[in-house]
């Protein structure tokens, strides 16, 4: 019975670590945002809203500029996947749609980490996620997500 | 409805104005009418040319730019192509269908597409212009879909409508002005022509056709026209001149009035024409008065001559076998020489009298002719008799018996002999004189002593003005000695 029960636990004890395990794979993906942005961590549910087109500016006015891969990246795939629980495809049609309906700046799509962080660094209300954290210039700064 | 339809085409059938204006006007009209639907037919059919040109093109280039923006997630450039589609102004929606029949995008945003509904319904002639086109990129592949608005080609084409049928009218307005003035130039011409004709016709022998302008046919036409008046008009003068020495001729050869031994007194008033009156009064023995009047048929030179020939033999007595103490005998023997046919048919009306001054009987004769009058006056009352016979007139019938008859006459008779030109007058109502109304008007008229002059004078007050239609031969003879 006892074997049984701690079986149970083993098994109970391993699921929590492969979420933890899941949570900080979630996590190698990095929010970055200009120096000048004031904000210092960002929930799942807000990121969803900035990369989806529903939140167009920042809490001081700001407008939002997303700085993002193109669909075959497969950063983006993990950040579509898990972050916004779609494809990549289906990401960039609501973005056909929003931007054709003018309510949001369109994406601005780049081709690797460095040209994104140059991106952010120049532009005060840009926002991407990166994988690579090193050598993160001064004029960037990340930002943890956090599950609500 | 048939009548008016009678009356438009009797307009038509006209005077050669109406004809030429109408055939002018419709010929132009119907140029116009080609001209009309030709421009209709033409710019609208290049104007629809035009327009399938134009949105292949839009197609064309939103299918391209559409891809290659998608193809790179270049939301911009697709912001701008949207917004550039949307300036189009042919384009009025465009629907992008991703494979899974979820609509990507749209323009209008109020537009609801259910893969065969479109709520944004076009007019019918829009939907033929929706046109479909396949798209492929990394984002996904579909359908788009660009409704074009034909609206643009209705207004060109009422547009054109209204500018060609304007101007069709303005051009038929035109026609119908520079037919009728065009005609015009032909017609009145002619219609002057026609004018002075009829005014020549009824008499106005100094008018001319005024043209002077232009060198075409009819100025040619005027001028030999008038060239021809002038010289039928100097024919017609020495003609009439022809006539008047003849009728001097005539006077010359009728006797002279006399006042012993009885008053004889005449008028004669040759007409324009000449008509072929000839008179005499000849004493046979001293109490023996022969008196005649004829009247040749027809007019002019030829019956003045007649007349003169059957004059000459009466005074030369030449005629053969005839006894002038008889008026059957000279009747009978002027017949036999002057027989119709030998005379250019004509003949003539003879009154024929034989006056006994001593037993006061008159034998007459009158063949055709008129009866003499006699006045008589007895007791304050005044009568007068119509003395004459019923025989045929001269030259008509070979071995003609001539009939004689026999009146008695009073001193202080006056008899009166005429030709049918002293009575046959048109009075001024149009009506003739009739013998019957010579009769009264001898009856009411004078005192004695039926001065011939004052006679003419009132006969010309019951007559129409102008000159004596044909001759007036008027003998008074006065029973007074």
């Amino acid at each position: 019975m006892t074997t049984l029960f701690n079986r149970k636990r083993t098994y109970f004890l391993l699921m929590l670590f492969g979420v933890t395990i899941g949570t900080l794979t979630l996590h190698s993906q990095t929010v970055i945002l200009n120096k000048s942005n004031p904000l210092e961590k960002i929930s799942r549910a807000t990121l969803r809203n900035i990369f989806l087109g529903n939140n167009t500016a920042w809490e001081n006015g700001v407008r939002i500029q997303i700085v993002d891969f193109s669909a075959d990246n497969t950063l983006r795939k993990q950040f579509d996947e898990n972050i916004l629980d779609m494809s990549p495809q289906k990401v960039g049609m609501i973005w056909v749609k929003v931007t054709l309906s003018g309510k949001s700046i369109p994406p601005k799509i780049v081709h690797g980490e460095e040209e994104l962080k140059n991106f952010i660094s120049e532009n005060e209300g840009a926002i991407g996620y990166v994988k690579n954290t090193n050598n993160l210039p001064q004029s960037l700064k990340l930002i943890p997500i956090i599950d609500e | 409805m048939k009548n008016s339809f009678a009356k438009i085409l009797h307009f038509f059938s006209g005077s050669l104005r109406r004809r030429l204006i109408s055939f002018l006007s419709i010929f132009l009209m119907l140029l116009s009418l080609i001209y009309y639907f030709y421009t209709l037919s033409v710019q609208g059919a290049y104007f629809r040319a035009s327009y399938a040109q134009n949105t292949a093109d839009v197609l064309h280039a939103l299918k391209f730019g559409m891809e290659l923006s998608l193809q790179q997630e270049d939301y911009a450039s697709l912001q701008k192509i949207f917004a550039w589609a949307k300036q189009e102004h042919y384009v009025k929606f465009i629907v992008l269908v991703s494979e899974d029949s979820t609509v990507v995008a749209k323009f209008p945003d109020n537009l609801i597409w259910d893969n065969t509904y479109l709520s944004v319904k076009p007019s019918l002639q829009d939907e033929n212009y929706i046109l479909k086109n396949k798209f492929v990129s990394s984002i996904t592949k579909g359908t788009f879909l660009v409704g074009f608005s034909t609206q643009i080609i209705r207004d060109y084409e009422s547009k054109i409508l209204f500018d060609v049928t304007v101007s069709t009218i303005i051009f038929i307005i035109l026609s119908i002005l520079f037919g009728t003035l065009f005609s015009h130039g032909i017609t009145n011409p002619l219609e002057e022509l026609r004018n002075v004709t009829e005014k020549i016709a009824t008499g106005e022998t100094d008018k001319r056709v005024t043209l002077k302008k232009g060198t075409d046919e009819i100025l040619s036409v005027s001028t030999s026209f008038n060239t021809m008046v002038d010289r039928v008009l100097s024919a017609k003068k020495d003609l009439e001149n022809d006539l008047l020495e003849a009728a001097e001729f005539v006077k010359a050869i009728l006797p002279a009035p006399m006042k012993h031994p009885l008053p004889i007194d005449w008028r004669f008033i040759p007409s324009k024409r000449l008509g072929g009156d000839a008179f005499g009064y000849d004493f046979l023995d001293p109490n023996t008065l022969a008196f005649y009047l004829l009247d040749v048929s027809g007019h002019g030179l030829g019956a003045a001559l007649l007349s003169v020939a059957v004059l000459n033999m009466l005074r030369s007595k030449s005629l053969k076998d005839a006894d002038f103490k008889n008026p059957t005998s000279v009747l009978q023997a002027l017949n036999t020489s002057f027989q119709m046919e030998n005379y250019g048919d004509k003949y003539f009306t003879m009154w024929y009298g034989v006056l006994d001054l001593q037993t006061m009987q008159l034998k007459y004769s009158s063949a055709g002719h008129p009866p003499a009058f006699v006045v008589r006056r007895t007791d304050g009352t005044k009568e007068v008799l119509k003395i004459g016979n019923s025989n045929f007139f001269v030259g008509g019938m070979p071995d003609y018996d001539f009939n004689t008859d026999t009146v008695t006459l009073a001193k202080n008779d006056i008899i009166f002999l005429f030709s049918d030109g002293v009575y046959e007058l048109e009075k001024e109502d149009g009506s003739m004189m009739t013998l019957d109304e010579f009769n009264t008007f001898l009856t009411r008229c004078c005192e004695r002593p039926f001065e011939l002059d004052f006679l003419i004078q009132e006969l010309e007050k019951i007559k129409k003005p102008g000159p004596f239609e044909d001759d007036f031969s008027l003998l008074r003879i006065t029973l007074q000695f």
